[in-house]
């Protein structure tokens, strides 16, 4: 029988060798995405399982969306709140949040785009230098056995700076990405990670965003849609029909009227128009014939897993809505 | 839905191909017809499509050997 608590307060303290720790962080990775322990089962069904995260449809619950590269990482953690008694020791009254602030190089445009994550309180998982994946056990009890659902750890999320360079000091003029864990147990009993020795920050692109409009008006049946990439540059927009627009024309689009869209309209075929650099889009002459003059008709393109089925990597197009 | 892409000259025309099959050749003919391809460009994509989706086409002849009396 022990005479004292010292031997139950916790556990050994030795752990296995050639265990990760947190290096430095290359990229953050932010959405609700709670990856299965079938999900994490080794490093290349994760990895596969994280690439199709990113690569869902913006509003799909599931998606995840990667920030730029990491180019710096200042340590802001929080310090210790410390106190004493007048005759006491000092001592750590409540431990420090951790907070980091990431400098990363962007244009404008995706800058504006990181705008929308500015302010808000979202899970994020970190990736670094090292090829872990850090998020927490978010079910169950820590350093339970890895049946747990895995996913990012919360934090309180900023964007700021993207401002002029000042000429002399390298940084000035960059994004200020400011994370701040939310709970310090999730980063630390229940942080955990996984290792993707295949996979490099590289590999981790958000889509960009296509948008549709008509070039000109609508003749009966025959739409005319061009998809272009709306850029900050006055003047400037990207026109993607040399590149995937016969591509785009051979995937499965659908039409939709009525009450949320959900009356289908046939589309009965899709040309490419080499002169407007548009598509020409038909639908069928006896359904378009029964709808009301000025009747809305949702043009859905296909989504980005139809879109890297088809071999056309890396884009998201949003819809369009037509009027008959 | 089967897709059936069709290349006349410069101009690429994917066609839904059940709804194609779903019309007869004429029809399809007047629907199709404002892409640019002619006439018999058109007859031959809708043969392909018949084809993609492997249905009975509007204008088969009925197979006699159905039509003969039971004993």
């Amino acid at each position: 029988m022990s005479t004292n608590f010292c031997s139950l307060i916790g556990g050994n303290t030795r752990a296995a060798l050639c265990g990760g720790k947190r290096k430095v962080p290359k990229k953050i990775v932010v959405g609700n995405k709670a990856f299965t322990s079938s999900e994490y089962a080794d490093a290349d069904t994760f990895q596969a399982a994280m690439l199709a995260a990113i690569a869902l449809p913006t509003g799909d619950s599931n998606k995840l969306f990667p920030f730029p590269e990491i180019g710096e990482v200042a340590d802001n953690t929080e310090a210790p709140t410390m106190g004493n008694l007048a005759l006491g020791a000092p001592r750590r009254l409540r431990k420090g949040r951790p907070a980091y602030t990431y400098s990363v190089e962007v244009t404008h445009e995706e800058y504006q785009k990181l705008l929308a994550f500015d302010g808000v309180e979202v899970p994020a998982f970190s990736f670094d230098d090292a090829a872990q994946w850090w998020g927490y056990r978010a079910a169950a009890a820590a350093n339970t056995l890895n049946t747990n659902t895995y996913k990012g750890e919360t934090i309180y999320l900023t964007v700021s700076g993207n401002g002029f360079e000042d000429g002399a000091n390298v940084a000035t003029g960059v994004a200020t990405i400011s994370v701040s864990y939310k709970s310090i147990d999730d980063f630390e009993k229940r942080g955990t990670y996984i290792k993707t020795p295949d996979m490099s920050a590289g590999d981790l692109q958000g889509l960009i965003d296509i948008m549709l409009y008509e070039p000109q008006a609508h003749v009966s049946n025959v739409y005319k849609i061009k998809a272009i990439i709306p850029t900050a540059q006055l003047g400037v927009t990207l026109d993607v029909y040399d590149d995937i627009g016969a591509g785009l024309a051979a995937l499965t689009w659908t039409a939709g009227t009525g009450t949320n869209y959900a009356t289908s309209l046939a589309i009965t075929s899709i040309a490419v128009d080499a002169t407007l650099k548009a598509l020409t889009v038909t639908l069928d002459t006896t359904a378009f014939a029964a709808l009301a003059s000025g009747a809305k008709i949702k043009l859905t393109p296909p989504n980005t897993t139809a879109l890297i089925a088809g071999s056309i990597v890396g884009f998201e197009i949003g819809s369009i809505i037509l009027t008959k | 839905m089967p897709k059936v892409p069709y290349k006349g000259g410069a101009t690429l025309v994917v066609y839904d191909a059940d709804w194609a099959a779903s019309k007869s050749q004429k029809e399809f003919i007047a629907h199709e017809k404002h892409n640019g391809l002619s006439n018999e460009q058109l007859a031959e994509a809708h043969n392909l499509c018949k084809a993609a989706v492997k249905a009975p086409a509007k204008e088969t002849t009925p197979d006699p050997a159905a039509e003969q009396p039971t004993t």
